[in-house]
């Protein structure tokens, strides 16, 4: 059985205000925007930074507590690593002075990435293949929005989080509930850059995509049902579990999924005041000011859900 | 829901100082943005229990319009 026993957070040193985005296109006012997503800063990396460098702020910060010579597994999710090729997981390997006797692996998903990479980490030790795994989700979405692009530039900030799953005596991830469709595939892309429209051609499809409408109505009609899915696969309920830390999407859209999963406002985790939506850390991000704001603590039952990019969702229940 | 209600919270939700009315277009409304799209989602979706494109939305004219494709039936 696995655990996950340490979370760490890691911020680029550039925090982004409203009123610094409101300078990029003259007569623009966010305030009505900033009040409806709950966002008034985000952190982005400056261009010499990169999810490498980021993804190294985490792990650096994660062994001034922990040991990492016995790390034996390394998961990287991204979506944008610093090359084609090699992947990132391996340069972060020889970066961090993690053992060449480690695995390393990048995977590339956004919003439901942490839930994943939960998932192969309880695969991996379940399965004998691995003892300690490092997770590490590294985004920098910063760096493929147009910097005319104010609406997702207020939206999505760039950090980077590494957590220690470890095999354990109790079972501190639950069964997950996943799921993909990629029927809206396009409604959240960046086109142009990868193998299929290689040239960037100065066009809009340079650079990140994002149909709010429309992810909006994915998450309506995908994330009660998961929510649904998870409580029945861990033998749970709404009132049986602590605590729940949803993908920070916005604040908007997460009130809106709290009400129709009736999940009570004490029991919900809502802060994005200050980071924005930081796509694949937004999970782990919670979870670190839940316990840092002692709202759980050891022992606790936390439902999480991770939806978005893909789409692709899934959830479980953890108890930390 | 009532025409007069469902009225009274599409002026909220658009945050418009005139209250809307049947007549009202969105043409041209600068209250009428993605934003309002989004509100209109999550305020269709919780009243009646229906989801429509954003797409859809985005291109409705006016009040009317948007009545029928939230099904007459459903407002009165």
């Amino acid at each position: 059985m696995a655990k996950i026993t340490h979370i760490e957070t890691y911020f680029p040193s550039w925090k982004m205000s409203n009123a610094d985005l409101e300078a990029v296109v003259e007569g623009i006012n966010l305030e009505k925007i900033a009040s409806k997503i709950g966002i008034q800063s985000r952190f982005v990396v400056a261009e010499d930074e990169t999810v490498l460098t980021m993804a190294i702020g985490a792990c650096e910060k994660l062994f001034t507590t922990t040991e990492k010579s016995d790390i034996d597994y390394l998961l990287l999710c991204t979506q944008s690593p610093d090359y084609f090729l090699p992947t990132t997981a391996c340069i972060l390997q020889h970066a961090t002075g993690l053992p060449t006797t480690c695995a390393a692996l990048d995977f590339n998903l956004g919003c439901s990435g942490y839930v994943y990479g939960l998932s192969l980490a309880k695969g991996l030790i379940a399965s004998g293949q691995a003892k300690k795994v490092l997770l590490v989700t590294s985004e920098a979405y910063s760096k493929h929005i147009k910097h005319e692009d104010i609406a997702n530039r207020s939206i999505f900030g760039d950090a980077a989080t590494a957590s220690l799953i470890e095999e354990s005596d109790n079972d501190g991830i639950g069964n997950l509930s996943l799921g993909t469709d990629g029927s809206g595939a396009e409604n959240l892309i960046v086109k142009n850059g990868g193998m299929c429209q290689p040239s960037k051609d100065g066009s809009d499809d340079d650079y990140l995509y994002m149909n709010g409408p429309e992810i909006f109505n994915f998450t309506i009609k995908a994330v009660p049902l998961l929510v649904d899915a998870v409580l029945e696969k861990n033998g749970e309920t709404l009132s049986t579990i602590d605590y729940a830390v949803f993908h920070q999407a916005n604040e908007y859209m997460l009130k809106h999924l709290r009400k129709k999963c009736k999940i009570e406002a004490e029991k919900f985790h809502l802060d994005m005041t200050s980071v924005g939506n930081t796509v694949s850390s937004t999970i782990p991000i919670g979870l670190r000011q839940a316990l840092d704001e002692k709202r759980i603590k050891a022992g606790s039952k936390v439902l999480i859900v991770g939806f978005g990019v893909g789409y692709s969702y899934g959830g479980t229940i953890l108890t930390l | 829901m009532h025409l007069a209600e469902f009225l009274e919270e599409l002026t909220e939700l658009l945050e418009v100082e005139e209250a809307v009315t049947l007549d009202t277009s969105f043409e041209g409304m600068d209250e009428y943005d993605s934003l309002a799209v989004m509100s209109l989602i999550a305020f269709i979706d919780e009243n009646f229990d229906k989801t429509i494109s954003g797409e859809k939305l985005s291109n409705v004219k006016g009040v009317k319009e948007l009545i029928t494709l939230i099904g007459e039936d459903n407002i009165s």
